[in-house]
């Protein structure tokens, strides 16, 4: 496709963002009310109660695709939430089984993976996030060949395939994580119909505020502003790495914690 | 259900303004029938019909929301059994690396193949091509994991190598089921379509009872529901659109084995 899949809002700030959707909006309503308040004055009452069944209609259609779209964004979020934790449990078993292995190859595999820990919670921190996953890519590589090593020597091969099976877990779990951090995105052309219908919503709004009367009812203002921050909310949750939610470390701190603890 | 072809062979404008004639058409007839009906003097009726347009409305964005849900969900399913299978690939293809040459090679090309098929296959759009090499290079991994089982001196990393091969084979049914049958069947899509008719030649029955034809809001709301349905359309069709799952996994994947090779 012509088109990038993903990610066609990024470069805008969250705040500037809301902003824009909230001036977005209120410019549709300003359009909408202009002409339904032409339309009052040439004694078009009758279709008032018309409009009013119509708008009702298309705030519906409006308020549940925010609602999916949202419901999408959190369950990608938790999806998010739940690599992090299942990475941070497949490396620490992967260090555990180490311990089984015959040295050298243990005390190289639990420093490669006390680096894999420190690489990963220094990509989120510092934003980095090609850097470490090149750094962790060259990390997998080590690790494999370590596994490969201590499989010659081994007494009990069996330990060697438990221990290259978890190893494989890890490399699963990295793949998991970039692509549900970087790829589980909200595709830009739901956002392109949810901008269009929220348009189209606040013109009809306007439009029968115009037909009703002289003054811009407060309500719709609330609506507008209500709208505009489901918005956000949505774009906050689609956005791994900025904002006020983001994936919490602690299973990752924590880990690492336990790791430097065992290896004084 | 064969009815797919249907849908699928419209071209997505062309059925974007199918669906918007569609409701345009029934619209004006609805119209027509309500501006007949008006010179009857019945006041109270029109409340009626308001009631009742609301209710249609309400029940039109309440199908095509949760449609747009399960299609949404579908499509994050396509994704993430695309993840998966490349998970269970690179699984496979770094376990091979402990079995016994020939093979050891055998399989790792084996595998690079299977890679280059499935890509191929969603680039090109020939799937049944690609279904049937599939399933032929797996047939040949699993006789040379029973071949390196024989002369192997150590049966855990064969053992080893054959879970991860059984989770490719799984993997590729499931990537086939998610892609091409969990589709949102044909008669969801035709009780859609009655129900936007339904909902446009009320409010046409409606606007023709007050015999105002110029309403800006039809044609909004009208273009709203045809474009969430044109959405709908997209996500729910596995090949061609704007939303296509995106391969970059895969094409990592390929790299990587290709890197580790030379």
């Amino acid at each position: 496709m012509i088109m990038q899949m993903n990610g066609m809002l990024d470069a805008i700030p969250l705040g500037a963002l809301f902003v824009a959707t909230l001036v977005g909006a209120l410019l549709s309503f300003e359009g909408g009310f202009w002409v339904g308040r032409r339309r009052g004055r040439q004694s078009e009452q009758e279709q008032e109660i018309v409009v009013r069944g119509l708008v009702g209609g298309m705030l519906g259609l409006e308020a549940f695709m925010l609602a999916f779209t949202f419901g999408a964004a959190a369950s990608h979020f938790d999806s998010r939430r739940q690599a992090l934790l299942d990475e941070a449990n497949a490396i620490r078993t992967a260090y555990l089984r180490a311990d089984l292995l015959p040295e050298p190859h243990r005390a190289e595999i639990r420093d490669l993976l006390r680096e894999y820990v420190d690489v990963r919670l220094e990509g989120v921190r510092s934003g980095k996030i090609e850097q470490a996953i090149a750094r962790s890519e060259e990390l997998h590589k080590q690790l494999w060949l370590q596994a490969t090593a201590s499989r010659d020597k081994a007494s009990t091969p069996a330990f060697a395939v438990q221990f290259i099976q978890s190893l494989n877990e890890i490399i699963t779990m990295h793949t998991r994580r970039v692509t549900a951090g970087l790829e589980f995105r909200i595709p830009n052309i739901i956002w392109i119909v949810l901008y269009a219908i929220t348009a189209l919503a606040a013109a009809s709004i306007g439009y029968h505020s115009g037909l009703t009367g002289r003054n811009r009812p407060l309500v719709a203002l609330g609506i507008i502003l209500a709208f505009s921050a489901v918005i956000y909310l949505i774009v906050d949750l689609d956005r791994p790495g900025q904002g006020f939610l983001q994936v919490s470390q602690r299973a990752m701190v924590d880990l690492q914690r336990n790791m430097s603890a065992t290896n004084p | 259900m064969q009815l797919h072809g249907l849908l699928d062979a419209l071209p997505l404008g062309a059925l974007f303004v199918a669906t918007l004639a569609v409701a345009l058409l029934s619209f004006e007839g609805g119209f027509w029938v309500g501006r007949r009906s008006s010179t009857l003097p019945d006041q109270q009726q029109e409340k009626v019909v308001s009631r009742v347009v609301g209710g249609i409305l309400g029940l039109l964005a309440f199908m095509v929301a949760f449609t747009f849900g399960v299609a949404a969900s579908h499509f994050d399913a396509r994704r993430q059994a695309l993840l998966e299978e490349v998970n269970a690939i690179r699984t496979a293809y770094l376990r091979a690396d402990l079995l016994q040459d020939p093979h050891r090679s055998e399989i790792r090309n084996l595998l690079r193949e299977y890679v280059d098929v499935r890509l191929e296959g969603r680039r090109s759009g020939k799937i049944e091509e690609a279904i049937k090499r599939s399933e032929e290079l797996q047939d040949q991994l699993w006789s040379q994991a029973v071949a390196a089982r024989e002369n192997a001196s150590n049966s855990a990393f064969i053992g080893n190598f054959i879970q991860s091969l059984n989770e490719v084979i799984n993997l590729h049914s499931k990537r086939v089921t998610a892609g091409l049958e969990v589709r949102i069947p044909m008669f969801i899509w035709l009780v859609i379509y009655a129900i936007t008719m339904l909902a446009a030649a009320s409010i046409g029955y409606h606007a023709g009872l007050i015999r105002s034809r110029r309403i800006p809001v039809v044609p909004a709301l009208i273009l709203a529901f045809s474009v969430v349905i044109l959405l709908i359309v997209d996500l729910d069709r596995p090949l061609g659109g704007y939303l296509e799952v995106d391969q970059k996994a895969m094409n990592d994947l390929r790299n990587k084995m290709n890197a580790q090779t030379r």
